[in-house]
């Protein structure tokens, strides 16, 4: 069997999968009304409506906003912590791993309703520390608050990769600074820094990228005071108009994409070096951490403080509102808890729905996608022609895809597309969606299993007669079988915080519980919201639960 | 018989001609060694046999097959081409045991179980093996798993077996006894084998036939003495043994021989390119020709600049033209300066290269 045809084949559904609702975006941005009415014609009327409407340019400006607070609170954050927990005596940094991972495996809509929940006016801090000091010196609805917050919780998207880098720089050449005559700071701003610069600017355009596309965080929070973003504004335009209007959301969306482009194309280029650094990898065992004397309380406090505020505030309001009859001023804690809010979500056959789809979704859906994502990465394997180069290439483009734009185009092509047109209501069209959103990540995943295969193995399968699909099932894949049972449980958690990609295509029978969060987010009973997130964190917590019984690496 | 036939190979990796047109033979029950400095081609030109590089020109024959000829457009594909490779990291296959491992090739042709277990028994019996058979390669030593790339690549009788390095990842210790092992190995089944090395005590000791490979090109090729004993170039003399290199000006002739004289020295010596008087030319001694006690016509008077220990002789450091020049004595020698004598016969001549500065 040659492989030639069924690898072609694979790329090209690949290249469909990825352009088909990019085209789709592009081409219904360009059309004077919706792309299946026959009376639309081409041109650029949509993008003048949407440029002379100033809500739009404020979310632009909102967008840009939220893009730098990441720039001015997650990376310094981020990098310090890693310093800190990484390099420094900081006591308890062995602790604090898991605390710097939750923000970044708990869906945001989650922590949204977390601050709302638990710091909102009526909150449960807010109300503890009004009894305590007679006012409450925050405020989270201003959009300076809504910033604040969004930088904190990317924190951890920093310290990823810069406690990576800092975990593989050996300290013989930090120590080879010391003894020609540099002092601990000396050495951090002229050796380490710079030697980690890579990883600080990646994590930077990460950060800002993921500022500009914010959604689920301002959808919650900024409702009550008109601070849409960009996402926000186009989930918002049907609403704001009265009828749907496919050429406007199809405009702002690539205006989005105008935007995310060049931040992804960027983060490749960036990535292209990434061997440069391979190099100082395998020696760094031996570190001895930078004494901090007494400052080492003081960085104990700021890490503990970030904790705090990042993730034990919004957790604990979601998980306590959770299991109370309802709160405000002067309601008991004690005598309110209860169990009946979960009651009510189990005995909603759309929330039971919900909750059972997310569930299959993430265990068979992950492990369909994983398999996709195993097909896609040994059609690049290895191979240096014209089809890995498109796939690679265009591998990039759905990171750049914010996910309400990419739900919406599903949405659309489930709706006119035969034969996706079988399948609107079916959950395949949430897993497509989901699988093609999170495409960049679970190819990567798999490759970097399969990267570890030394090439000489495969030779020698080759060598000894096998044909290039019995190297792949009997040398490739059962070398990389812990590589993809850990990428599928990465996807499964992925896909359980997954919410912006699902709220358009929410229908009667693909109910997951992300996109119903969203939906609950305008005026939906605060009980159920709560109940419903304390649920989406167990299904996350499971998947890490796994995770760890299995020795799966969260992140690189 | 012939086993295998290389006809003026040529390969590039983009505009880098890594392979110049090389023409090989292998007969039945020779061990080929293909001989060369790092980027030399001897690689690439063993993976072409293989069929995991291809050429732009040149035919390759296993047998009296093609398997890859550039006029017809045939490149049979590396698995149909039924050789045996032993690779330099061994490329054993981790998920699989030794006996699965030797047995992978077996089960692609179809034996049956019993067939296959039969075999696999009989390869690793002769190899020493049987003990380990139900081990991972994680769990043997260097030296074993060694053992193990080579049982995996003969147990289906290949034609021919290729080895790139395959001794290069022992330790000293293991090298030695591995040569003798690999050599025996070979010779008692009657196999026809290709290895690469960089190592010139390495193909002097395994093969039959050295072919040294330098730039792309085929310098020289021949038995392992002929080749040490009877270098046709500056470059194959100068690969092997240790060396002693002068530069001069012919100056005479005389019964095929010639002489060469230098800064403040004069030798005879035996042409191995033809060479005019007046001409440029480089000469080549063996360090171990020069004799410090005998008295033959070819004398160089030479100050010692150091002595030193080696084990079983001493090295005597000369200088010559600011150059070292080196020779072996069995005790320490005084300071000062001494005579040294040498056969015209192992004086060897040969064209000063062009490219070469003048002394």
């Amino acid at each position: 069997m040659k492989l030639a045809a069924p690898r072609t084949l694979a790329g090209a559904l690949t290249l469909v999968a990825i352009f088909l609702p990019i085209g789709l975006i592009v081409y219904q941005s360009l059309l004077s009304g919706a792309f299946f009415e026959p009376r639309s014609e081409l041109g650029f009327s949509a993008f003048r409506f949407i440029l002379s409407d100033p809500g739009f340019w404020k979310a632009l400006g909102n967008s840009m906003l939220m893009g730098i607070s990441m720039l001015v609170i997650a990376v310094p954050l981020g990098s310090f912590f890693a310093f800190l927990l990484v390099r420094t005596d900081t006591p308890g940094r062995k602790y604090m791993e898991p605390f710097m991972l939750a923000p970044m495996l708990t869906s945001p809509v989650v922590l949204a309703f977390g601050y709302l929940i638990a710091a909102g006016p009526v909150g449960f801090y807010s109300i503890w520390t009004r009894q305590l000091i007679g006012t409450v010196p925050w405020n989270i609805y201003s959009p300076i608050s809504i910033a604040i917050i969004g930088g904190l919780i990317h924190v951890p998207h920093v310290y990823i990769y810069t406690s990576t880098a800092l975990k593989n720089l050996a300290s013989d050449i930090e120590e080879a600074a010391r003894i020609s005559g540099a002092s601990p700071l000396r050495v951090a701003w002229d050796v380490s820094l710079p030697m980690i610069r890579p990883a600080l600017i990646f994590s930077s355009v990460l950060v800002f990228l993921a500022g500009v596309e914010t959604f689920g965080l301002v959808l919650i929070l900024g409702n009550r005071m008109d601070f849409d973003t960009l996402a926000v504004y186009l989930y918002k335009l049907t609403n704001r108009l009265g009828v749907p209007s496919y050429q406007l959301m199809a405009a702002v969306a690539v205006v989005m994409l105008g935007l995310t482009i060049p931040l992804v194309t960027v983060q490749r280029f960036l990535l292209r070096g990434e061997n440069r650094f391979a190099s100082l990898k395998g020696k760094g065992a031996r570190q001895r951490p930078v004494q901090l004397g007494s400052f080492r309380w003081v960085a104990f406090a700021i890490v503990c403080l970030w904790a705090i505020v990042t993730v034990v505030v919004p957790l604990s309001g979601v998980t306590l509102r959770a299991f109370v009859t309802s709160w405000g001023q002067g309601v008991d804690l004690i005598s309110s808890l209860t169990l009946e809010n979960f009651r009510i979500v189990f005995s909603e056959p759309s929330m039971l729905r919900a909750i059972k789809n997310s569930i299959l979704i993430g265990v068979i859906g992950g492990a369909l996608s994983v398999a996709c994502y195993v097909v896609i990465a040994l059609v690049l394997h290895r191979k240096h022609d014209g089809l890995s180069r498109s796939v690679d290439f265009s591998l990039m483009l759905p990171r750049a895809l914010p996910g309400v734009a990419a739900g919406l185009a599903f949405f659309w092509a489930f709706l006119f597309f035969w034969p996706l047109t079988e399948f609107r209501t079916t959950l395949f069209s949430v897993w497509l969606a989901y699988t093609v959103v999170w495409l960049p990540y679970g190819v990567k995943l798999v490759q970097t299993a399969l990267i570890q295969v030394s090439s000489e193995l495969e030779e020698a399968a080759r060598s000894v007669g096998a044909k290039p699909w019995q190297v792949i099932f009997d040398v490739s894949l059962p070398l990389v079988r812990f590589g993809i049972l850990s990428s599928w449980v990465l996807v499964f958690i992925a896909f359980e915080r997954e919410y912006a990609t699902g709220v358009y295509l929410l229908n009667t029978g693909t109910e997951v519980v992300g996109a119903m969060l969203v939906s609950l987010a305008d005026g939906g009973s605060i009980n159920m919201v709560a109940a419903l997130s304390v649920i989406n964190i167990t299904l996350v917590c499971a998947g890490m639960a796994v995770a760890l019984r299995f020795g799966i690496k969260l992140h690189d | 018989m012939i086993k295998l036939t290389v006809n003026d190979l040529k390969l590039r990796y983009g505009s880098v001609e890594v392979l110049k047109g090389i023409t090989l033979e292998l007969h039945q029950g020779e061990i080929l060694v293909l001989l060369g400095a790092s980027g030399s081609g001897k690689t690439t030109l063993l993976r072409s046999i293989a069929g995991f590089e291809r050429p732009y020109s040149g035919t390759i024959k296993i047998g009296e097959k093609f398997a890859f000829d550039d006029r017809q457009g045939q490149d049979v594909p590396t698995e149909n081409r039924g050789l045996g490779l032993v690779f330099q990291s061994y490329a054993l296959w981790p998920h699989k045991t030794v006996d699965q491992n030797i047995r992978y090739a077996l089960k692609l042709r179809k034996l049956s179980s019993e067939q296959q277990q039969e075999r696999s028994r009989a390869a690793l019996e002769q190899l020493g093996l049987a003990h380990l058979r139900e081990r991972y390669p994680h769990q043997l030593s260097g030296g074993q798993q060694q053992r193990v790339a080579v049982a995996r690549a003969l147990v289906y009788d290949p034609p021919v077996i290729l080895m790139d390095e395959p001794l290069s990842n022992l330790d000293a210790r293991l090298r030695d006894e591995a040569k003798a092992w690999l050599r025996t190995i070979i010779r008692e089944r009657n196999l026809s084998a290709i290895m690469v090395t960089h190592d010139q005590a390495e193909a002097l000791a395994v093969g039959d036939k050295i072919a040294l490979l330098a730039d792309g090109r085929l310098e020289q090729q021949g038995a392992p003495q002929e080749i040490y004993e009877q270098p046709r170039s500056l470059v194959t003399a100068e690969f092997f043994g240790s060396n002693n290199r002068l530069n001069g000006v012919v100056t005479g002739t005389e019964n095929g021989m010639v002489k060469v004289e230098g800064a403040g020295w004069s030798l005879w010596g035996r042409p191995m390119e033809p060479v005019r008087v007046g001409e440029e030319a480089a000469v080549v001694i063996r360090s171990e020709a020069i004799s410090l006690t005998e008295q033959r016509r070819n004398k160089l008077s030479l100050p010692l600049s150091l002595s030193m220990f080696a084990g079983e002789r001493w090295h005597h450091l000369f200088e010559i033209d600011g150059r070292s020049f080196t020779a072996y004595g069995p005790k320490r020698i005084e300071p000062g300066t001494h005579q040294l004598s040498v056969e015209a016969e192992v004086v060897w001549v040969f064209h000063k290269p062009a490219d070469e500065a003048g002394s």
